[in-house]
């Protein structure tokens, strides 16, 4: 019973809190036109991928040998075939999927340990050092050589990219929210719950956490873009997806072998790959600026 | 009446820990030997400048610093050695009010929440009388009911620290420290949180800590005041009789700093020259001589004693009358 108007309770004020907080965040995100456009695009994208088996005119993986490397504005193929005569609009429409899918989990991967050890690294000064020196081995590697390693270790294969970049990711989630639990657990208030008799894990969880979400959100929508634009390296080196799956980085480096011919091969999945990433970049710069609550007063 | 608090010879040093092993190459002594005690319903004043430990003392007596050494008693019993279980039952009993209200709360709870974490830490209430427990501290503290579900946001300075006032009440405390209470506040507001203050301690009965650097405020509501200065207490006398008959030269310098509000009169201002010492490298004797109007030879050499003069009042000085 009371765990039940405890529950309800707290989701109404959450509810109503995050109503406002987003109804916030887009006011000032709106402010920002790069913001904008970001977000824009951000969205479209996410429809996109939802959508591809609605919006694709035809099926990615159906070969039509009689119309191979047709050119741009090919009736019936609006942005042409490519070597096997697959629709390359579908093809794009659904290589949007795998792009999302891979920075997403892989971004989610690094952030779920990243927190973490962010998390006990800066409020346990004990384990700071230990935790601090094993983020800086991996902050050494070059970041797609790291990538690289991993996933010659691990094998080719798309799971194997996101554990790759996943980790890859970690560490400067680590540093990132170590260095925010290291201001806000010298706050009076986390002080006020501990002279109320809080747990340590309540006040890691509860207290401090929540205040960090700000920065962690920017950090990991910025994260994306590098994501997507490594795992598409990754497919473009042969590492990542694997043929026929239709992924950007991986139909650019199939694409390759007909520049001369067919250059839109190449080309219309590198400027996927480009859109993508400027926008998760701009959408992260705005968030930056709308959740920092310095700028805020500033503008 | 009874002692509630007693602190013997507390000592506070931090670490300053440097190079690849972090080994630590000298001490910052915060607090170094601080010795009071405080009777049940009664206010201590702790009056000092910045940086001479007198919040400290007050957040090593919570226990949220590991005291270096010393005693706490609470009601008796010593809380220094108590485990991590047994201290935290017994900070039911002793909470605490903070200088900044926009630090002290957490963005992301309501009042009530704040309010209510208490209660659930310390398993006091549930349900519908835990609900009700915290519109009646809102009501205690002079805070409207409906801003049960409003974040600490949308409240002014003041109404925050009424949130503090009844977050530390929640507990139904015996001993609160007020850390600089009213500092951060405008002088209009810090007037009515002292005197919600007041009201509170002798309808629940409480015992206050009250650190402050303004002797006015301090005059307004303390029995007792202790002066510290460079982590130690160089003065300890009943209120009327501190400022009567100041003792230490430090004191006579404090409470000739007071404002006057009458521009007329004339009262001698004792100027001090030079800063306190670095909390680091103590001098040897008298902390105080550096900048003492009265320093003898012996100042520099040993170090006075707190010793009661008579009718409780304490002070360190070779010259103290």
């Amino acid at each position: 019973m009371e765990e039940i108007a405890k529950q309800t309770g707290l989701s109404k004020v959450s509810t109503h809190k995050s109503k406002n907080q987003i109804f916030e965040l887009l006011k000032s995100i709106k402010r920002n036109k790069r913001a904008c456009i970001g977000l824009v695009i951000v969205a479209a994208v996410i429809l996109i991928a939802l959508l591809a088996p609605i919006i694709s005119p035809c099926d990615p993986y159906k070969q039509d040998l009689n119309i191979r490397l047709a050119e741009i504005g090919t009736k019936g193929h609006i942005l042409g075939t490519d070597e096997y005569g697959r629709d390359m609009l579908s093809r794009l429409i659904y290589g949007t999927r795998l792009s999302l899918l891979v920075g997403f989990f892989s971004v989610v991967f690094g952030l779920a340990f990243g927190v973490i050890l962010g998390l006990l690294s800066g409020y346990y000064s004990a384990l700071d050092t230990l935790i601090m020196r094993v983020v800086d081995v991996l902050l050494a590697f070059p970041g797609v050589l790291l990538a690289l390693a991993i996933v010659s270790a691990l094998g080719p294969g798309l799971v194997n990219v996101i554990i790759a970049i996943g980790i890859w990711s970690i560490p400067t989630v680590a540093r990132v929210v170590r260095s925010t639990v290291l201001y806000i657990k010298e706050l009076d208030y986390v002080t006020a719950a501990k002279s109320i008799g809080e747990s340590d894990s309540y006040i890691l969880f509860k207290e401090i956490l929540p205040n960090c979400t700000s920065s962690v959100i920017v950090y990991a929508t910025m994260r994306l873009a590098t994501a997507i634009l490594s795992a598409s390296t990754l497919s473009f080196l042969g590492l990542g997806a694997q043929p026929p799956l239709s992924e950007w980085g991986a139909m650019a480096a199939t694409g390759r072998n007909y520049i001369y011919q067919a250059p839109h091969l190449t080309l219309l999945p590198g400027f996927a790959i480009i859109l993508v990433v400027y926008a998760f970049n701009s959408l992260g710069d705005g968030l930056r600026d709308a959740l920092d609550p310095n700028l805020k007063n500033a503008i | 009446m009874e002692n509630l608090l007693e602190v013997r010879n507390l000592k506070k040093y931090f670490p300053i820990k440097k190079g690849i092993f972090s080994k630590t190459v000298n001490y910052v002594k915060a607090v170094d030997g601080v010795s009071f005690s405080v009777k049940q319903g009664q206010t201590l004043g702790l009056v000092g400048e910045s940086g001479c430990g007198k919040s400290t003392t007050g957040r090593t007596i919570l226990r949220l610093y590991e005291p270096t050494s010393g005693n706490i008693y609470m009601e008796g019993q010593d809380i220094v050695p108590l485990g991590k279980k047994d201290m935290r039952k017994k900070r039911r009993d002793m909470q605490m009010i903070f200088q900044d209200p926009y630090a002290s709360l957490n963005p992301r709870l309501t009042a009530g929440q704040i309010i209510g974490r208490v209660i659930d830490v310390h398993k006091i209430a549930s349900g519908k009388e835990k609900e009700d427990l915290i519109y009646h501290l809102l009501d205690v503290v002079g805070l409207n009911a409906q801003y049960y579900n409003r974040y600490p946001n949308e409240f002014s300075g003041g109404q925050r620290q009424r949130i503090g006032i009844a977050r530390a009440l929640a507990s139904n405390p015996k001993l609160i420290i007020c850390d600089e209470p009213v500092s951060a506040l405008d002088v209009s507001i810090q007037a009515q949180i002292i005197n919600l203050l007041q009201d509170i301690q002798s309808k629940y009965n409480l015992t206050y800590i009250f650190i402050s650097h303004n002797l006015a405020v301090e005059k307004h509501i303390s029995d007792n005041i202790a002066v510290m200065y460079l982590g130690k207490i160089v003065e300890f006398a009943s209120k009327d009789d501190l400022f009567a008959n100041p003792m230490h030269p430090y004191t006579i310098a404090l409470l000739s700093a007071i404002p006057e509000p009458d521009p007329k009169k004339n009262s001698a201002r004792v100027k001090l020259e030079g800063d306190v010492p670095s909390p680091i490298n103590i001098p040897i004797g008298c902390r105080f001589a550096q900048r003492c109007p009265q320093k003898k030879a012996i100042c520099e050499e040993k170090e006075p004693e707190l010793i009661d003069t008579g009718k409780g009042h304490f002070v360190a000085c070779h010259f103290g009358r």
